[in-house]
């Protein structure tokens, strides 16, 4: 048996739309980075998934405005518009509590590691070696803290753009930081590369540029930092 | 009847409450995604359009975005830079706005003692850094490319 065949479609699905917990979550892209047929059948979910929602876009709206008026007595849309009003009022006055700040403060929480755990994603969009030197040695640091026990912290390292050239086997001046941060950090650590730019620069410029083995493909970086932001990670671009 | 004209009535008024609610269109969209442009760089100031063209593409109506420039990254909504040329079609989406810091035209026109010009589809806030965090404490994400 495969790790493969341990993960049920509902969790990979589950997975694409970053319902699952963080350790869940991490341990899938772990399982992903070392097994080739995961990854496919990630990208087949998603693909699918993402023509649903395409189909659905156009759908919903016509057979709602359809079916609503036989359907539903005067009462019961009274009812709706009544209750979907006061949810409205509800959660935009709770918004300001349930939803996370935006700014605060980092370092108070890398000097109790224990405390409370601290989410990063660092953001590489240019071929910047010296900002990325950077970029690794705080996430050292940032998981260096782990092993004082308590809840671990997490970090993503995202690249787009030019940054991609950054954890190309071919040209990343970092092979070997990448490799010991992945290997020494394997749970806490992931390092993903935007797959919209790797299809660019070969459909713009010819240039196919194979990522590190370390390093796991995203369908958009952008929408990678977008999504993780949402559920409360510090984004930190170079 | 009395009661179901009643709630007719109030199911009226109800609506046009959620409507004036919702107030300002993509109020409620999915995501929000601001994009920092602070660089006069040509090549970061394509990144940051490629970015809002490519995720309208992906979330359509799910997303707002705006544009935010600031500091050198203002020449990105002037004619100075070649950039620019792109602005007006995409300041068309519904849900793409561009921000140019009142702060930094200010500083600009004193310098070259002209107004600074901006082109079509752009608005004027404060102060760009103040909008930007002004956004992301009101729950938007953030992307400087």
């Amino acid at each position: 048996m495969t790790a493969t065949d341990k993960i049920s479609d509902e969790m990979l699905n589950a997975f694409i739309d970053h319902e699952l917990s963080d350790d869940d979550m991490m341990q899938i892209y772990m399982t992903m980075s070392k097994d080739s047929d995961l990854r496919t059948r990630v990208c087949d979910l998603r693909a699918t998934r993402d023509l649903l929602r395409s189909a659905y876009q156009i759908a919903p709206i016509l057979s709602q405005a359809q079916r609503l008026p036989s359907r539903f007595p005067a009462w019961g849309l009274a009812a709706m518009v009544a209750l979907m009003s006061a949810g409205g009022l509800l959660g935009w006055l709770a918004y300001p509590v349930w939803h996370p700040p935006a700014a605060s403060a980092l370092v108070a929480d890398v000097d109790q590691p224990s405390a409370s755990r601290v989410k990063v994603v660092f953001h590489a969009s240019r071929n910047d070696a010296a900002a990325f030197e950077q970029i690794l040695d705080e996430a050292e640091t940032l998981l260096a803290a782990n092993n004082g026990g308590g809840a671990a912290n997490l970090v993503r390292i995202v690249a787009n753009g030019e940054g991609l050239y950054l954890l190309s086997a071919r040209t990343s001046p970092f092979k070997h930081r990448i490799q010991q941060l992945n290997a020494q950090h394997k749970n806490h650590v992931v390092f993903a590369g935007c797959s919209q730019t790797r299809k660019r620069m070969k459909r713009e410029r010819g240039e196919s540029i194979e990522l590190l083995p370390e390093v796991l493909m995203v369908n958009s970086g952008v929408i990678e930092l977008l999504e993780l932001q949402e559920k409360g990670w510090r984004y930190l671009p170079i | 009847m009395k009661n179901l004209r009643l709630s007719a009535g109030l199911a009226i008024a109800m609506l046009l409450a959620l409507v004036g609610f919702q107030g300002t269109a993509f109020a409620d969209a999915k995501h929000k995604l601001v994009i920092q442009v602070s660089t006069d760089d040509v090549r970061t100031q394509n990144i940051a359009l490629n970015n809002a063209v490519n995720l309208q593409k992906a979330l359509g109506d799910d997303i707002e975005i705006e544009i935010v420039a600031y500091g050198p990254g203002l020449s990105l909504l002037t004619p100075k830079s070649p950039v620019s040329k792109r602005v007006p079609d995409l300041a068309l989406y519904e849900n793409i706005t561009f921000s140019a810091c009142g702060n930094t035209m200010k500083k600009v026109s004193k310098k070259s003692g002209k107004d600074v010009t901006l082109v079509d589809g752009v608005k004027v806030v404060p102060a760009g850094v103040i909008r930007i965090m002004e956004l992301q404490e009101q729950g938007w994400t953030y992307v400087r490319p």
